[in-house]
């Protein structure tokens, strides 16, 4: 590593921990940020990028660990604190209102630079407006409604708007972090983006957050690398190419026993469902594979990889611009979650308390709630078969519970999960996507999650999951589709023999 | 922790009931203050009867308005309905006679089911899109009735006679009331379309991505609100013996606070009929003790808006409105 | 395109003056014009009280309630026929106060107890006009004050007393709305309040703030009501929260918030009284025209609502 002189220091973060319910995201994480420098970070899904950066810019607050800032000790207490001293970040999920002007996003906030006793002077604000634009080298009219503007201009503004009210607070050097921020840019805006970006570098410092690592290579001083919540590695531009960013993202042991490999039996042949180039603009292009009977599909991506529209398309919950879905060899059209669960699709969403399960209901009432219309006796709900069925999934699949009339919001997240997933074991599911099934569970629950993966599979469910890590994905499949950007990129086999994370990372970055 | 506490709270009401008992407390406790401290004025069989009367009357209104608050919505045409049904309800009964009752029920069937598809197909959020169909009924009963109230032909007074038949203090609205009270406690508690009510209120995302016709239970539950306005309207006349195209302004409050009252939440999922029951017992009570004390009567408005505002406030489902609007 | 969905309301403004025009000559005539000034001086400024809580996202079901009771208060105040009183145009501070207070406590209610504003709105609708009705029990107090009834009947040249003061609060208003912070945070809240309250915007404070403003706003309406009709009637309101919003929703104010100004709200106020005027002037009944006023509301939020701003339809 290059010395760096002292005072170059702008940002320190040392020892920063955090967790949250049944998951450890950050454990003992440093991370600097030097001044008028642009350094990467990047890592896996659910490495803890973007948790460490939510500590930065005051979403959220370290359980341990301590933030220095231009030699002082801070501690945000929100967003708008961490602002005061210069720190912003820039999301996909833009914090520009859309119903407002350019001019008006500017200083949302700040007007008091342009006012006396609280009133206006619209002309001042247009010019002042104008002024930093120019100054940005941005070319849109103040005065114009922000609805009208690009996404890229969209997120030029925002930057300008971070930097600019950075230096209104009299911050010597800002420090403005950017997620993501070329997934929705096309080629052309990516150059000039990065051109804006290098100049911006003059008067701040940019944490630029990427899964692209060719970018991240070309564009940055510095990177860090961030693995299972932990660092990994820290490189200087001269020193980092891809093959090695890679190497460093990925490299835990790989336990096929925990993933119960030994249980994967083969699919059959019969095809249960085909996507065939599937296209939904600005999403996804061209998708195409199929499922068949007792086949486990995991798809691995990167944020902006378009997996869980893909997924989104299968419940109905998205419909494609082009492109075919056929079920059992028959065309169709999903518009909505009902037709999908007619068609025999069912679907386990990302967060199961509040998409999944209706929390305040019982176990019984949850589990039987795609089938209550036909679990009648005359015009009365049969409670008696409701209790039976009911009970018989407990035992299947093992869920622990006081009793079948418990609340699910009583129950464990394994447990919860559980229910969800007996839900659509009850109507006979043919296919069920799977997003992010073992989130947030433990790691005995994990496993048992896994194990009713393999017994459904076994009775013919088809499958297509979205995992939490690579490991996962390889563990439970037996083909990996990998996507990248929209496009998949790779089908890798996982039947026989397993690729290792290495093998997928190359495609998904 | 918060999990936790959430978890323990969602048991007891699970086993309690307990926005049902709080409400049954205050009725029995506002019963036996009334009875004890004015025997003579409020025991009277004149008293009981009118007590039975305005019960009815708003009960029945508010067993279609449970069903909507129940899913989280709410229905801001009712004072609209029941005064274009009083109005067509008399002047069929004038005209055509018997066939007045079914006439009047379709058609408060069919202003409900537009209710529910303005909702569900035009997208319109309930509070905006009722205000409207509000205005659209209003205007209805006005232009059928000339803008006066229709008195009941002599003749056709007969025709209402199943109704206002006698039975001591009980009368034949107060059997009805009864009746409907049993019949739509029974939907809800045992009929899928019940269950799926509670569900939709308490976690609509969650249903519709069950597969559940999730827009078929809200057009059911909007259908039925128009369908008890009809009875509730049929009621008022065999009461009023006339239809008043103005009459349905003055109940849109009082109803929505006798099914709040009773504990049904306004984010919905929490409560149900026997809820609306109660809490129609506890606003009835109100204004009839405040008029038994000897109260002046333009008090009672203020009252009911008083407690209306409170029971909201207590059964709100606070972590359901994170932005209120 | 975007010019004409921009300005869609104004082009219909001028598009529905036409056809009225056209199908009755006597819409153009001077005591007709007059009269629609007088007609929407009253609703043009409830309409852009009503205009301010939409920017934010909520909406005030209690005009009718204010409206009515600072009405019935003022006719208490003015040289009347029941009491002795005589403080003149004092009425209008008195009830300009009335209307704040209400406004306050719906703001109040609404912020601290989290109730939707529907529920919040429509409790004090109810409750003021139940305190109307107490103070009169049900008779209407008959004013004397000439002086005071000037507000509400008189005119200066053909201008009616009531479309000055009309206009002379709406620029007030204007200016508020452009060129005070309170006036700016509206359309923030409205447009994403998650966001403004991100960026260090008072979020409760603005939608307190907002429905005290509306408050205010109608009380001042209330008392100049009282003036035009020469007697404080509680009932005399009637109909003008449903005006209100449906000349919001004309004009181009979004329901569901972030979107609106007060020349938005003055055109849906002239658009929603020309409708009304050129239906009289074609012989439509009164009573048809609240129907057809409350299909065109549902048609325009139809078109105009933003779907995306609602995650789950309640």
């Amino acid at each position: 590593m290059t010395v760096r002189i002292l005072s170059d220091l702008l940002l320190e973060m040392r020892g920063i921990c955090k967790s949250f319910p049944g998951v450890r995201a950050l454990d003992e994480v440093y991370f600097d940020v030097l001044r008028n420098e642009i350094v990467g970070l990047v890592g896996e899904n659910g490495a803890g990028k973007t948790t460490l950066m939510r500590i930065l810019c005051g979403i959220h607050r370290p359980d341990q660990g301590e933030i220095v800032l231009e030699g002082k000790k801070v501690s945000f207490k929100n967003p708008r604190d961490a602002r005061e001293h210069g720190i912003s970040m820039v999301f996909q999920e833009q914090s520009i209102l859309p119903n407002l002007t350019v001019a008006e996003n500017l200083f949302l906030g700040y007007e008091g630079f342009f006012s006396q006793r609280g009133i206006f002077s619209k002309r001042k604000i247009l010019a002042k407006a104008k002024e930093i634009l120019e100054e940005f080298g941005l070319t849109f009219d103040p005065d114009l409604p922000v609805h009208r503007l690009s996404f890229a201009e969209r997120q030029m503004l925002e930057i300008a708007r971070n930097i600019w009210s950075a230096q209104a607070s009299s911050v010597r050097t800002p420090i403005l972090i950017l997620d993501e921020p070329t997934t929705f840019l096309e080629e052309k805006e990516i150059e000039l983006f990065f051109a804006k970006l290098k100049e911006i570098r003059e008067r701040a410092s940019i944490v630029y957050i990427s899964h692209r690592l060719s970018e991240v290579v070309s564009l940055c001083d510095r990177i860090y690398v961030l693995k299972d919540g932990k660092n990994a590695g820290v490189f200087d531009r001269a020193e980092a190419s891809e093959e090695l960013l890679r190497s460093r993202m990925v490299g835990r042991k790989f336990e096929g026993e925990y993933y119960l490999t030994d249980m994967q039996g083969r699919p059959r042949d019969e095809v249960l469902l085909e996507v065939r180039n599937c296209t939904k603009r600005g999403k996804f292009y061209n998708v195409s594979f199929q499922v068949a009977k007792g086949e486990v599909v995991s798809i691995c991506g990167a944020v902006g990889s378009g997996k869980e529209e893909v997924c989104q398309m299968l419940f109905g919950l998205l419909k494609p611009d082009e492109g075919d879905i056929l079920v059992e060899g028959r065309k169709v059209i999903i518009n909505s979650p009902e037709e999908a669960v007619a068609l025999g699709i069912g679907f386990i969403p990302e967060d199961r308390r509040s998409e999944g399960l209706v929390l305040n209901l019982p176990v019984v009432e949850n589990v039987t709630l795609p089938i209550l219309e036909g679990l009648r006796k005359g015009a009365f709900v049969d409670s008696q078969k409701q209790m039976e069925i009911a009970e018989k999934m407990i035992h299947r699949l093992n869920i622990k519970t006081p009793s079948p009339r418990t609340p699910c919001a009583n129950l464990s997240g394994g447990n919860q999960q559980k229910v969800v997933l007996s839900k659509w074991l009850v109507s006979r599911v043919k296919v069920l996507v799977m997003l992010h099934p073992t989130r947030g569970i433990d790691v005995g629950a994990k496993q048992e999650i896994y194990r009713l993966i393999r017994d459904l599979s076994k009775q013919g469910i088809g499958m297509i999951i979205l995992g939490d890590s690579f490991e996962e994905d390889i563990g439970l499949a037996h083909k990996i589709l990998v996507m990248k950007d929209g496009r998949v990129q790779a089908v890798l086999d996982a039947t026989e023999s397993k690729p290792t994370p290495a093998d997928v990372l190359q495609y998904v970055v | 922790m918060e999990r936790t506490i959430s978890a323990a709270k969602i048991k007891i009401g699970q086993i309690v009931g307990r926005e049902k008992i709080l409400a049954l407390s205050v009725v029995i406790i506002l019963f036996a203050v009334l009875a004890i401290s004015n025997p003579s004025s409020f025991l009277s069989s004149y008293n009981i009867g009118t007590l039975l009367d305005y019960a009815t009357t708003y009960f029945v209104a508010a067993i279609g308005l449970t069903f909507v608050i129940l899913i989280g919505s709410i229905d801001l045409s009712l004072g609209g309905m029941l005064s274009l049904f009083t109005v067509v309800f008399t002047l069929a009964l004038n005209r055509f006679g018997y066939i007045a009752y079914p006439l009047v029920l379709s058609l408060g069937l069919g202003c409900g089911l537009l209710n529910g598809v303005v909702f569900t197909r035009l997208k319109i959020p309930s509070f905006i899109g009722t205000f409207g169909t509000a205005g659209l009924y209003q205007s209805l009963a006005l232009v059928v009735s000339g803008g006066r109230p229709i008195g009941l032909n002599i003749a056709s007074v007969h025709k209402l006679d199943v109704l206002n038949f006698e039975l001591g203090v009980l009368k034949g609205i107060h059997i009805l009331g009864a009746l409907l009270f049993f019949v739509f406690w029974v939907i809800q508690s045992y009929f899928p379309f019940g269950r799926y009510v509670m569900a939709v209120g308490s976690s609509e995302r969650a249903v519709y991505l069950s597969g559940v016709k999730v827009n078929r239970v809200k057009n059911l539950a909007f259908a039925i609100s128009g369908f008890s306005a009809a009875c509730a309207a049929i009621v008022l006349v065999a009461r009023m013996l006339s239809g008043d195209p103005t009459i349905g302004m003055s109940y849109q409050l009082p109803v929505i606070a006798t099914v709040v009252v009773g504990g049904n939440a306004l984010t919905g999922g929490i409560g149900g009929i026997f809820n609306t029951l109660l809490g129609t017992f506890v606003v009835v009570l109100v204004g009839n003790g405040l008029n038994v004390i000897g109260v002046d009567v333009y008090y009672q408005t203020i009252v009911t808006g008083i407690i209306a505002m409170i029971a909201v406030a207590l059964t709100l489902d606070k972590s359901k409105v994170k932005i209120v609007k | 395109m975007p010019f004409i969905q921009e300005n869609s309301s104004a082009l219909a403004l001028v598009g529905l003056t036409v056809l009225f025009g056209g199908a009755n000559p006597r819409f153009f005539t001077l005591s007709n014009l007059f009269n629609i000034l007088d007609l929407v001086s009253l609703l043009m400024i409830t309409g852009s009280a009503m205009s301010f809580v939409l920017m934010t996202g909520s909406i005030d079901l209690s005009v009718e309630g204010v409206v009515g009771l600072s009405g019935v208060i003022a006719s208490f105040l003015v040289k009347n026929l029941s009491n002795s009183n005589d403080f003149g145009y004092f009425a209008l501070v008195v009830c300009l106060g009335v209307g704040l207070l209400f406004g306050l406590l719906n703001g109040a209610i609404f912020s601290k107890l989290r109730i939707p504003s529907f529920m919040t709105t429509l409790g004090i609708g109810y409750i003021t006009n139940g305190i109307g009705v107490l103070l009169t029990k049900g008779n209407p107090v008959v004013i004397s004050d000439w002086g005071f009834r000037q507000l509400g009947v008189g005119r200066i040249g053909f201008v009616p007393n009531t479309f000055i003061i009309g206009s002379l609060l709406l620029v007030i208003m204007w200016f508020v709305h452009e060129r005070t912070f309170f006036g700016r945070y509206i359309l923030a809240i409205g447009g994403d309040e998650a966001i403004a309250r991100d960026l260090g915007i008072k979020v409760e404070r603005i939608k307190v703030g907002v429905f005290g403003l509306a408050g205010a706003l109608y009380g001042i309406v209330g008392a100049l009501l009282t003036a035009k009709l020469g007697s404080g009637d509680i009932t005399a309101p009637r109909g003008f929260t449903f005006d209100s919003i449906a000349a919001s929703v004309l004009g181009g104010v979004a329901i569901t918030g972030g979107i609106g100004s007060v020349p938005k709200a003055l055109i849906g106020a002239l658009i929603l009284t020309i409708l009304r005027n050129g239906m009289i002037l074609m012989g439509i009944s009164p009573y048809v025209q609240q129907g057809v006023i409350g299909a065109i509301l549902i048609f325009t939020v139809a078109l105009t609502l933003d779907r995306a701003k609602i995650p789950v339809l309640k």
